[in-house]
């Protein structure tokens, strides 16, 4: 039933999902762990950064301009969106949740106004094609995003931990009146991370589109799978959404591969598993 | 709008407003010109059933739980597949609150383990576990195209009409005697007096003309034209409402009761409520559980409204998003209010499908409603009301300085 001959190509394509999935949901763990916000609306900053991608990569046709493009966007977008809406409601975490479901509903329609129903692919030069990697037949852009992923994570752990707003943006995690309390002025820093969370989901974003194409239903199927990999590595936590990504997107992959009928509900049922046996995750603090 | 505040209205008058709107609600098809919006307020109905049911869990014992369209969808499942087996309408309603009660019961025992933002994770994946495998079990569920759900036999039948009639000249009666008894000598405050006196007879002119003319139409006219009467009635806005009323009675009697104090306390302060004695488990599992029972209601009967269903339009998360919706924007906590919510969206989002050039973007339109109704009415539009002020500036006022940023407060509720 299983075929070993696959086993190597299924992990490769596990681990360029993973990647993928880091991406949104680094962000989506760093905003609920510094603001206590859970942006529901982060699936649909993925989308929007596929699409400003495409949109971008037709003009230009160079794909390092739609990366930066996308994440740009994603960065004044995120801090437009704290700025003018969420920062009017914190302390309310219903009405959060409801606000950024608002959002998703928002972004979802302007995506079908603008670019339709149809989906979206653009294959950038020089990263197209197989390639042979110790005798199986691999596709060049899912190595580019293993490698493209990696290296996104250590940037991002490189912030968090050797720069003074990284480590402003930790304490706050810990706690954020102290913070406040030392002089720091919180609220930009929440606006601040709240466009950086943004911005690496619209990156992701723009990277998934080559591989997965851009389609309107994004917004909602990468809201849940981002969701399950930050409750699995544990909500809140940089080291979880990475270890959680490397997990789900293994499982993901190998359910897809081996087991068509169960994929998703795989991810799901380990999402409740890991809920009901350890609350807050692989990598979570207990409160 | 100083007329309407607080101490005006005493206890006595409200009931009165509210027969006069529940007799309203009742004689609502006599009164219908067209079948479309009976179709819409039977819609409505059952939402607001399905929003009742969770403000018991939501408002009233403070459970965030994010799974809401699971109880439905099994519901309705449940009852479309005891109708297509050919078994009895009456025989499927209770099945499907029993499978509803089930799914509430098992998220009530998930509290044991998880609360607050975990448990609404929880229960969204929970629910969207049983989604995703109702979707894949395509002989069950009839999979993307779905089922089709027959009608129950008993609803093709005149029965209705004349449940109408008598619920008609009841409430004839009843507002005739509750006029007769205030012109005789009524208590409480003289303009809300007066503000009864003159809807309750301006109701009872409108009925006076509208009655006779439906019923000329139906004892004289021909078979076409008794065919189309009653069937602009609809006959389905009556099994819609019953249960929704009998379930609203249940409801109300239960959160003011001391069983819904303890609910109402283990919201307020679950801690407090464990050190009082109370088993803050066993009472959170009994209200997912009325929840789901409420829920499983709700989706039998939308099933054989619609009369046909899928995966995504019973079990969808789209269901809990809306049922959320109605209650933010109704009011947590209130029982009417989530219902107003569901009756205002449902209604808008007809509407607005009609609206010329907007038409088209009418989910857009939606979204940005959302938007201001969440940053301007966070605590909905009955909670709002009932804001102590004793003026409609005050309230305003109120609301105003208790939505406004205040510093980072991280709530761990």
């Amino acid at each position: 039933m299983i075929d070993p001959s696959l086993i190597f190509p299924a992990i490769i394509d596990g681990l360029a999902f993973a990647m993928l999935l880091f991406l949104i949901a680094s962000g989506f763990s760093i905003i609920f762990g510094l603001l206590g916000i859970l942006n529901f609306a982060h699936g649909a900053f993925f989308m929007l950064g596929a699409y400003m991608g495409v949109t971008i990569f037709q003009f230009s046709g160079n794909f390092v301009l739609a990366l930066i493009g996308g994440s740009l966007f994603g960065l004044v977008l995120g801090m437009v969106v704290e700025f003018l809406t969420l920062r009017r409601i914190r302390g309310n975490p219903i009405a959060q949740i409801m606000l950024t479901l608002g959002y998703l509903l928002i972004f979802t329609q302007i995506v079908l106004i603008i670019w339709g129903r149809i989906s979206y692919i653009f294959y950038p030069m020089g990263l197209t094609g197989p390639t042979i990697v110790f005798g199986y037949t691999l596709s060049v852009y899912r190595v580019f995003l293993i490698v493209f992923g990696l290296v996104a994570a250590l940037l991002t752990y490189v912030f968090l931990t050797r720069t003074r707003l990284g480590t402003i943006v930790r304490a706050g995690t810990e706690d954020s009146e102290m913070v406040e309390a030392l002089g720091i002025n919180v609220k930009r820093i929440f606006t601040l991370v709240f466009g950086f969370g943004t911005a690496l989901a619209t990156l992701g974003g723009v990277v998934a589109v080559p591989w997965l194409a851009a389609s309107p239903d994004m917004g909602t199927t990468w809201l849940f799978i981002s969701l399950v990999v930050t409750v699995v590595g544990g909500l809140g936590s940089f080291k979880g959404a990475f270890y959680g990504s490397l997990f789900i997107g293994i499982l993901h992959t190998l359910s897809e591969y081996f087991f068509p009928q169960v994929t998703f509900v795989i991810d799901f049922l380990a999402m409740t598993v890991v809920l009901l046996l350890r609350p807050e995750g692989f990598f979570g603090e207990k409160k | 709008m100083r007329f309407f505040n607080r101490n005006s209205l005493n206890v006595l008058t409200k009931k009165k407003l509210m027969l006069l709107f529940l007799s309203a609600l009742f004689i609502l098809p006599l009164a219908s010109p067209s079948r479309f919006y009976m179709v819409l307020f039977s819609e409505v109905l059952i939402w607001a059933l399905l929003a009742l049911s969770y403000d018991l869990a939501l408002g009233y014992t403070g459970l965030v739980g994010f799974g809401h369209a699971a109880l439905f969808g099994v519901g309705a499942y449940a009852a479309a597949l005891l109708l297509r087996m050919d078994y009895s309408f009456f025989l499927a309603i209770p099945a499907a609150m029993l499978f509803g009660g089930l799914i509430g019961a098992v998220y009530g025992v998930f509290t044991r383990r998880v609360g607050g933002i975990y448990y609404a994770l929880v229960t969204l994946a929970f629910s969207e576990v049983i989604f995703l495998v109702f979707s894949k079990l395509v002989d069950l569920s009839g999979g993307e195209t779905g089922i089709s759900v027959p009608r129950p036999d008993f609803l093709r039948s005149d029965v209705i009409l004349y449940f109408a009639i008598a619920v008609s000249v009841f409430v004839v009666i009843v507002l005739l005697v509750t006029v007769v008894k205030d012109l005789r000598g009524g208590t409480g405050p003289r303009k809300a007096r007066i503000v009864y006196l003159a809807l309750a007879i301006a109701f009872l002119a409108v009925l006076f003309f509208m009655i006779p003319s439906k019923l000329s139409l139906i004892t004289e006219g021909s078979m076409r034209d008794r065919t189309t009467t009653i069937s602009t009635m609809n006959i389905y806005y009556f099994l819609a409402l019953i249960p929704l009323f009998l379930c609203y009675l249940v409801a109300n009697r239960i959160v003011n009761s001391p069983l819904g104090h303890i609910f109402i306390a283990i919201r307020e302060n679950e801690e407090r409520t464990k050190m009082l004695g109370y088993n803050v488990f066993n009472y959170k599992i009994l209200s997912s559980t009325i929840s789901g029972i409420f829920a499983g209601l709700a989706g039998a009967l939308y099933a054989p409204f619609i009369l046909s269903i899928n995966p995504s339009s019973v079990l969808g998360s789209t269901i809990t998003i809306n049922v959320l919706l109605y209650s933010i924007l109704g009011g947590l906590g209130t029982l009417i209010g989530p219902m107003i919510g569901a009756g205002i969206i449902t209604i808008l989002a007809d509407e607005l499908t009609g609206v010329p050039y907007i038409g088209q973007y009418w989910m857009l339109v939606l979204g940005v409603f959302y938007l201001l109704v969440i940053l301007f009415l966070p605590y909905g539009i009955v909670n709002t009301l009932r804001f102590k002020g004793t003026s409609f500036r005050q309230t305003l006022k109120k609301l105003a300085s208790s939505i406004r940023p205040s510093g980072n407060r991280k709530t761990d509720k």
